[in-house]
């Protein structure tokens, strides 16, 4: 029997998602309007980890990197040390910050090849130095797949898995005030809030707009996707209100939920 | 037994070996040619390869979907690829995308998006929205440079937020 490249492809995921559910402890369910279709030539599996641990830790993951093309394709593995400078995420070399975490990394294999429809899976383990200064390291599978052509410019594609580290409960954040764009004719009202971790472990912050009347009616609830956020990283939380409020005095609510707690904060508005 | 249950409080005790991992979702890649774009070998893969063919400063023809824009003292050749991201699962609201060269280039000049590439990466984007994004490519050769053939590799690495 021949299976058409649909068909070898959804069995494919389906594996690439059984693997993804025996390597990690205690998976979280999902949610199946949360699950996006993936279309990929290649699929990474976890995509992230969450690891609780202690310094002087080692943990070990299986990573699993699944060829959904026609090609062979060769990877070479590299971890680097994930740090936050100017509010934002920044990759750095193994071994070039001090207290990192890459610089421990042993693969088993260092390289894999693919054929086509292959999976392959790589051991990683990092161990955690004692005084650490990092909080997330990359494990990257670099695409070293050389295609013919001579005076060409290849493009290749390479993906890593993020795996971050809570060594504490030293967990913070904090939230600016929230600001309103009004709604127009054409955009819905659009509640912001500036979330930044000030802790020292990552945060996965989520919560709720509460849109209330001035009488303290409850008008309206919209959800606020959890984001995660390193030590020392920020963001601008926009939260839209999909529905057109009449005329009136209004009060948002953002309840934002993390590991450490609850903080919520509200700003009044009025609609025209 | 009783010496090894002792060593087992001590060792949970010190730290050594207590951890928990939860991993999450699965990320996909894919290389896509843009319908306003350079046609890809290798559209619908990871390693795609442009063929700019022969280029000159003056003259010459440049592919369907390459832009060429004279400059004072170099010309530039534009083109857009599409950068297909998928994630399947939850906790991972973007990615953030890396590119640089694999091999050093001290004559042009490789843009994505504007950030010049070198053999270091460069952040691109550090709140990519998963699905199909068009990345702008650009390449300066300088007039200076002698006339040959030239090739480099550009590597786009993406990881979940």
């Amino acid at each position: 029997m021949q299976l058409k490249a649909p068909a070898i492809s959804i069995i494919l995921l389906a594996c690439v998602f059984c693997c993804a559910a025996r390597t990690s402890r205690n998976l979280e369910v999902q949610s199946p309007s949360q699950i996006r279709p993936i279309a990929a030539s290649l699929a990474l599996s976890p995509g992230v980890v969450q690891v609780k641990a202690q310094p002087g830790a080692s943990s070990t993951h299986i990573l699993t990197m699944t060829n959904l093309t026609g090609t062979r394709f060769g990877f070479v593995l590299e971890a680097l040390d994930v740090v936050t400078r100017d509010g934002k995420r920044v990759f750095v070399p193994a071994g070039e910050t001090e207290g990192g975490i890459a610089r421990s990394a042993v693969f088993v294999p260092r390289a894999i090849v693919l054929n086509p429809g292959e999976a392959g899976k790589v051991e990683v383990t990092f161990t955690i130095p004692a005084e650490p200064k990092v909080r997330a390291v990359v494990a990257i599978f670099h695409g070293r797949t050389a295609l013919p052509g001579t005076g060409s410019f290849m493009i290749t594609g390479s993906l890593g898995t993020l795996i971050t580290y809570n060594l504490s409960t030293k967990t913070e954040i904090r939230a600016g005030a929230p600001t309103i764009s009004p709604q127009t004719d054409y955009a819905n009202l659009q509640v912001s809030e500036r979330l930044e971790n000030v802790g020292q472990e990552p945060v996965v912050p989520k919560g709720t707009l509460a849109i209330l009347r001035s009488s303290g009616e409850l008008i309206g609830r919209v959800a606020i996707q959890p984001n995660r956020l390193l030590p020392g990283e920020s963001f601008d939380c926009k939260v839209e209100y999909p529905h057109t409020l009449r005329a009136g005095k209004y009060r948002a609510m953002l309840s934002i939920q993390y590991e450490g707690g609850v903080q919520t904060n509200s700003v009044e508005f009025q609609v025209e | 037994m009783r010496g090894a249950r002792l060593f087992l409080i001590v060792l949970l005790l010190s730290g050594g070996g207590k951890c928990a991992a939860q991993g999450i979702g699965i990320i996909g890649i894919n290389l896509v040619t843009d319908p306003s774009g350079i046609a890809l070998t290798g559209s619908g893969t990871t390693a795609a390869v442009m063929s700019l063919g022969t280029v000159q400063a003056y003259g010459g023809t440049v592919p369907t979907g390459v832009t060429k824009n004279l400059n004072a003292t170099s010309f530039t050749l534009n083109t857009i690829v599409d950068l297909q991201v998928t994630f399947l699962g939850i906790l991972s609201p973007s990615y953030t995308l890396t590119a640089q060269l694999l091999t050093t280039d001290v004559i042009n000049t490789w843009k994505i998006n504007s950030k010049t590439l070198s053999t270091t990466a460069t952040t691109i984007t550090s709140s990519g929205a998963y699905g199909t994004t068009p990345v702008n490519f650009a390449l300066t050769v300088p007039f200076s440079e002698a006339a040959g053939t030239f090739a480099n590799t550009i590597e786009f690495i993406v990881t979940s937020n």
